[in-house]
């Protein structure tokens, strides 16, 4: 039942034709847990926390840079530093004290997601790595729940909903992820697109709870920015939709499905910053010789990366080892390749890279 | 028959163009028009994407015989 605050607060959405009070009280009875509070994150948490719905999950592990605030809007300066799930629940509950928030602050593995989906009516993937939307879909999928998707990339956006009603699930689309490639390019992306796009996805939301107009299922939308210009494709469920067991989720690996696996390898900037200076380290700087400005550490090594193979000479394999670059693409290769062919023991790679440490004023 | 080919996401870096028009003389295959795409744009092959037929999804045995907008469509990761 609404309150009359909430019929008041309500008033303009519930005025709407296809909406109504029964669409109104659809919403506050609807739960919806938002895998991801980024870019495309912020938006959804936004309206469909304007719009009502009862209670809302909100998961993420990372916490808030200043490079993230061009786009994730919903944070402030004072963010900065604080997990992303937290700070959005305290935002949030200022513009809608009446909502539920559940926050989940961790990385979503295989028996979180299968633990937590189950509380909630629908899921949105608001992720961006494959190896979350493939456990995203395969739980779904199980838990027999609907999932709002969608993607970026730099200035183009994807949008679908999946599973919903005997629809295509996100295998059926795309049946298995593309070949991981590296590159050394920052791959960015038109800010005002995550906007768009997440907001998109509310709106699928909105209508799948409370009925109103047609939802994106079966249906791929690919919308361009630069253009305004969005092409809609009608997908079909596969004749055989891929669908496995709650045991067959926990043993799967999707990070090497994806060819993620080599990013568990990675060191975050406060880890590597505690071992810099031990003497049980060797950080090894696979950058070109011309490549400045150079690092200023006793245990440092140059070795460039097609050097790497008489790396063992110069090398102790035993010892804890952390490899670096500018970016830290051609760091988890030199990883990977002294790991699997060097049989080092213990090497991991610099995530962000020597950027990240010394700041882009040095380069 | 001219087909209207649409590059999305990546692909519009692989072949350097978001779109372009090709003329065949005989109907082609899905299949048979992504082999004819990888030789001339080989950075494709190591690419995964979908291909729409007039804005429908379509396997790679389906057979284009007449006038068509084809899009080719990588998944993105991102969010």
């Amino acid at each position: 039942m609404l309150s009359s605050k909430e019929k008041y607060r309500y008033d303009r959405q519930i005025k709407l034709h296809g909406l109504g009070l029964d669409g109104q009280e659809k919403l506050k009875n609807a739960s919806v847990l938002v895998i991801g509070a980024g870019g495309l994150g912020c938006p959804v948490l936004m309206y469909l926390t304007g719009a009502g719905v009862g209670k809302i999950g909100i998961a993420d592990a990372d916490t808030i840079n200043e490079t993230n605030l061009h786009r994730q809007v919903l944070f402030s300066v004072s963010d900065i530093g604080n997990n992303k799930a937290f700070a959005a629940k305290d935002r949030l509950s200022k513009l809608n004290p009446e909502i539920t928030f559940e926050t989940f602050p961790k990385m979503l593995d295989n028996k979180l997601a299968l633990e937590i989906f189950q509380e909630y009516e629908i899921i949105v993937d608001a992720t961006d790595n494959f190896s979350a939307r493939y456990l995203i879909n395969d739980v779904c999928v199980f838990y027999n729940k609907p999932f709002v998707f969608a993607s970026l990339f730099k200035t183009e956006g994807q949008l679908s909903v999946f599973n919903y009603k005997n629809g295509p699930t996100y295998r059926c689309l795309f049946p298995s992820p593309p070949v991981s490639s590296e590159s050394c390019e920052d791959v960015g992306v038109n800010g005002i697109l995550c906007g768009i796009i997440g907001t998109k996805q509310a709106n699928e939301v909105l209508k799948m709870i409370t009925e109103m107009g047609e939802v994106m299922s079966g249906k791929l939308e690919i919308y361009d920015s630069l253009t305004n210009y969005s092409t809609i494709v009608l997908i079909d469920s596969a004749t055989s939709v891929f669908r496995i067991s709650d045991e067959e989720i926990l043993a799967f690996d999707y990070q090497y499905f994806c060819g993620e696996h080599e990013d568990r390898f990675s060191l975050s900037l406060e880890e590597f910053k505690k071992i810099i200076h031990s003497d049980q380290i060797q950080i090894v700087d696979i950058r070109q010789d011309w490549e400045e400005p150079k690092i200023q550490l006793k245990s440092k090594f140059e070795i460039p990366l097609q050097n790497l193979e008489m790396a063992d000479q110069k090398l102790n394999p035993e010892i804890k080892t952390v490899v670096v670059c500018k970016y830290g693409n051609r760091s988890k290769i030199g990883a990977e390749y002294l790991r699997k062919q060097k049989k080092f023991n213990d090497v991991s790679f610099l995530k962000g890279g020597l950027l990240e440490w010394l700041g882009q004023d040095n380069f | 028959m001219i087909l209207r080919l649409k590059y999305f996401g990546l692909l519009s870096e692989v072949t350097g163009m978001k779109e372009e028009t090709m003329n065949l003389h005989s109907e082609i295959t899905v299949e048979a028009l992504r082999t004819m795409l990888e030789k001339k744009y080989t950075g494709l092959k190591t690419k995964s994407y979908q291909c729409a037929v007039d804005l429908k999804l379509q396997e790679n045995d389906y057979k284009i015989n007449k006038d068509s907008e084809i899009a080719f469509l990588p998944p993105f990761a991102g969010g």
